[in-house]
């Protein structure tokens, strides 16, 4: 019998924000979102930013992560962002003016623009988080 | 009399400098406090991805990443981790000492330097060496961001192959008495040695594609390993600060001391000469 649990382990460069002993992850992939059970295969992947859950054994939580990279194991899932904070810890109000700020510098520049990828990533963390919140509240 | 004045104000003096060095080294106590948890906090980060970095070791040997790209040594950068503010004892004599030794070691090549802090830009500015970069009145602003800063600007050099090898100058961390000056190499990045790793690349599947994950965990990792020098700089300048402040405030108590000595033995002479003044008038007045 196989183990039936996952070590989860969410860093920052800052901080551990997760380490937890989870039963289910799914994380925004770069390539699509994808979940996780125990015994997965060894995996590595890039993430865009957007939403992770996990379930342990006192329900579902939600993080909201910007963008980074994941390693898989059968027993444990490491996600290495640079920000990441749990939905209970957002301030959806203020995720809502960045996101609008942002959006408002990201119209005056073109694609070509170097700060253009910046607002870019900060408008989709933006993003991520106000989703990540809502989905808690919705609850 | 005037000597007695004159030892009072000293006293004065002294023990107002005093309370400023022991609020110095109070303060240096709790930014310590903070800087030793902000290093603590990174080490997770930092070791998964030296771990990863292991298990991606196979990738990298074959691949042909800029980051990884061994060239003619002709020129070689310096990031040299200094303080914004003095007062904090040797800490960057130190440093700039571990600096001399790598550009001993480096003689005949071209010498470039960039630096965090002000006292760095300061000394290295009379320098016959060539100022990249200096990043100063940073104390504000030690997190992850600025670190990506000076990651990029190192990397740009470097790929555009301005410099053609990097090392990072910083005083590493041991403890708030003890920090080491040490010199690392960051770029070209060495091949990970982690070779028996469990994971042995082989059979893991990478998305979208080993090259692409490669090339960003580097990047990410050259930023990690600034941040991590950044940081425990940051708890070096204050373990060194406070040991210096510590010295100051208890020199200051020492100088009190002596000065407080004196002051009363004057006051005594002094009063012993009225005595024989009065005493001998009186004697006069007798007679």
């Amino acid at each position: 019998m196989e183990k039936q649990t996952l070590q989860l382990d969410i860093l920052t460069p800052e901080k551990q924000v997760v380490s937890a002993t989870v039963k289910f992850v799914a994380a925004p992939g770069a390539e699509g979102e994808f979940g996780v059970l125990p015994g997965h295969t060894d995996f590595f992947t890039l993430l865009k930013s957007g939403n992770v859950v996990f379930e342990d054994a006192g329900g579902s939580h939600h993080v909201a992560v910007s963008r980074g990279y994941a390693h898989v194991r059968a027993e444990a899932v490491s996600i290495l962002v640079e920000n990441a904070e749990k939905a209970e810890d957002i301030d959806i109000e203020r995720a809502k003016k960045d996101m609008e700020r942002w959006e408002q510098s990201c119209a005056g520049v073109t694609s070509e623009d170097p700060n253009f990828e910046i607002f870019q990533a900060k408008i989709e963390r933006a993003k991520a988080r106000i989703e990540t919140a809502q989905r808690v509240a919705h609850r | 009399m005037g000597g007695l004045r004159e030892i009072k104000r000293r006293i004065v003096s002294v023990k107002s400098t005093r309370q400023i060095t022991k609020a110095m080294k109070m303060v240096a106590a709790a930014k310590l406090r903070k800087a030793q948890e902000a290093v603590a906090a990174s080490r997770p980060y930092a070791s998964k991805m030296a771990e990863v970095i292991g298990a991606l070791g196979s990738v990298s040997e074959e691949a042909a990443h800029p980051l990884l790209a061994k060239r003619e040594e002709k020129n070689v950068l310096l990031l040299v981790f200094s303080s914004d503010k003095g007062l904090c004892g040797a800490f960057n004599a130190n440093v700039f000492k571990a600096v001399h030794n790598v550009i001993r070691e480096n003689e005949g090549k071209g010498i470039h330097v960039s630096v965090i802090g002000k006292k760095g830009r300061d000394f290295w500015k009379r320098r016959n060496v060539t100022m990249e970069k200096a990043y100063v009145d940073y104390t504000r602003d030690i997190n992850y961001q600025f670190a990506q800063k000076i990651a990029k600007d190192v990397i740009e050099t470097f790929v555009h192959e301005k410099v053609d090898k990097i090392f990072m100058v910083y005083n590493k961390f041991r403890s708030a008495a003890v920090q080491d000056p040490t010199a690392v190499q960051l770029l070209p990045m060495e091949p990970a040695g982690g070779k028996n790793e469990d994971a042995a690349g082989g059979d893991m599947l990478f998305e979208p594609s080993a090259q692409a994950v490669l090339s960003a965990v580097l990047e990410k990792y050259v930023e990690v390993q600034v941040f991590q020098a950044l940081i425990e700089s940051w708890a070096s300048e204050n373990g060194s600060k406070l040991v210096a402040m510590d010295n100051a405030t208890r020199n200051a108590g020492d100088m009190i001391n002596g000065l407080t000595l004196q002051y009363n033995r004057a006051r005594q002479a002094a009063i012993t000469k009225e005595l024989i003044e009065i005493v001998s008038g009186a004697d006069a007045l007798k007679s």
